[in-house]
């Protein structure tokens, strides 16, 4: 075997996936050249340092960054620039009785919260999100850094309108469980992107409060199952 | 309680198509740094690995149902960043942009050639940057992400043999380019030369 050959063969032998025969030949080869032996050297240093090559890690903010844009696909889908599998529901005619489905719950929807009043949607005046929202005492961080005298109610109502109406499972049926899910990671991805506009650090307190909120109103709860396993899950897609 | 963690991908994709987004994280989780970096060798830009990772799992979710469970969950995730990336690369060729960092890049890989102390690593990755696409592609599948070569030949729709011929052809090119920078070491492991600060 020439050298020409061998070198042609090094990146398979410096794999270890020859066979016998053939491997032996390039050993010997290698043993007793030393423009091959060299050339056998320079590329296992190569691949040790591609291997040891410092490796890069997403932003911590990915997955909240990609859930919001699921969570916006999904609720503006005539938005959406990419096809999807489902948009052929128009050729169904079982398409167009749930999209009138959806209309109808969404109507109800809005009328429920239309009569609700200003900055409490959907919340029990005695919840302890309530009385997160209407405090006016200075808000701190859990590193003790003070943040402000009062984050604006509006942040809140956006979050706790999110809740509120995923709430309305109650109104809906099982086919809505999936609804709920996404509903669930949105309430405290969309609370964590609040605060980070807001320039505040995700408050804890309040977060619990939420989740609290949650599971009042999970159905979950409601039966007597171990508390709210979706909510549990959903918690655990947000990194802080 | 049920540990996603250990759950394999097929078991979490039957979940996510009945929409469980929970698996769906898992996945996410599972999948996203080892993509982050191919992408990322690929375009030479955080920004935008990160604009086709979001990307790549965006359609994930929106085309889950149509996943075919026949083929292995990582040889389609693969398949849907790469074809990403690709039109990316392609996109830049049509509108040519005069990117200041990628020129400083350039600048300071010549600088680095001259230099043959320079930190192999750095030396390493200017080059990388510098292999058509093709090689590169397969180099980075199979030498920085550890891909089968069968599974490299899925992902790519190519045959076999010419998965291994790139990868081969791109280790030949990386081998000649840093050559001098590694026959010193190599002199230096044998003995024959003596480094500079002991004489």
């Amino acid at each position: 075997m020439n050298c020409r050959k061998v070198q042609y063969y090094l990146s398979t032998f410096s794999e270890g996936s020859f066979s016998s025969d053939k491997l032996s030949e390039v050993e010997v080869h290698i043993r007793n050249c030393k423009s091959c032996e060299r050339e056998k050297f320079i590329l296992e240093e190569i691949l040790v340092a591609v291997r040891s090559l410092p490796t890069k890690t997403t932003p911590d903010d990915f997955n909240l960054k990609l859930f919001n844009r699921i969570y916006a696909e999904q609720n503006n889908p005539s938005e959406s620039y990419l096809p999807t599998p489902e948009s052929s529901w128009i050729r169904r005619p079982i398409g167009w009785v749930s999209a009138l489905a959806t209309v109808a719950v969404a109507a109800l929807i809005t009328m429920v919260f239309l009569q609700r009043p200003v900055g409490s949607p959907d919340l029990p005046l005695n919840s302890p999100a309530y009385s997160q929202v209407e405090s006016t005492s200075p808000v701190s961080t859990p590193s003790g850094k003070h943040v402000g005298n009062r984050i604006p109610v509006s942040a809140y109502e956006n979050i706790i309108g999110v809740s509120g109406s995923a709430s309305n499972y109650r109104a809906t049926n099982v086919s809505q469980v999936r609804t709920l899910r996404l509903a669930d990671a949105r309430v405290e991805s969309l609370y964590v992107e609040m605060m980070r506009r807001l320039g505040a650090e995700p408050y804890p307190n309040m977060l619990r409060a939420d989740t609290r909120y949650y599971e009042m109103r999970s159905p979950f709860a409601r039966t007597g199952s171990n508390g709210s396993p979706l909510l549990r899950n959903a918690a655990s897609t947000i990194s802080y | 309680m049920l540990n996603r963690d250990t759950l394999p991908d097929l078991d979490l994709m039957r979940r996510v198509q009945e929409g469980e987004m929970v698996s769906y994280n898992t996945l996410v989780n599972r999948y996203k740094d080892r993509l982050f970096n191919v992408l990322y060798r690929m375009l030479s830009s955080e920004d935008e690995a990160n604009d086709l990772l979001q990307e790549t799992f965006l359609r994930v979710w929106q085309h889950k149902m149509s996943y075919d469970f026949r083929f292995a969950f990582s040889t389609w995730i693969y398949t849907i960043a790469l074809n990403l990336a690709r039109n990316e690369l392609r996109r830049r060729k049509k509108i040519k942009f005069l990117d200041i960092f990628d020129f400083a890049d350039k600048l300071a890989a010549k600088e680095e050639k001259k230099d043959t102390s320079a930190n192999l690593k750095t030396l390493l990755e200017a080059e990388m940057k510098r292999l058509p696409e093709k090689y590169k592609t397969a180099f980075l599948l199979r030498d920085v992400d550890n891909l089968s070569y069968e599974e490299i030949a899925q992902v790519l729709g190519v045959p076999l043999g010419t998965v291994k011929s790139r990868v081969n052809r791109a280790r030949a090119i990386l081998r000649t380019r840093l050559k001098p920078r590694l026959e010193e070491s190599y002199e230096l492991s044998k003995g024959t030369i003596l480094p500079i600060n002991i004489l």
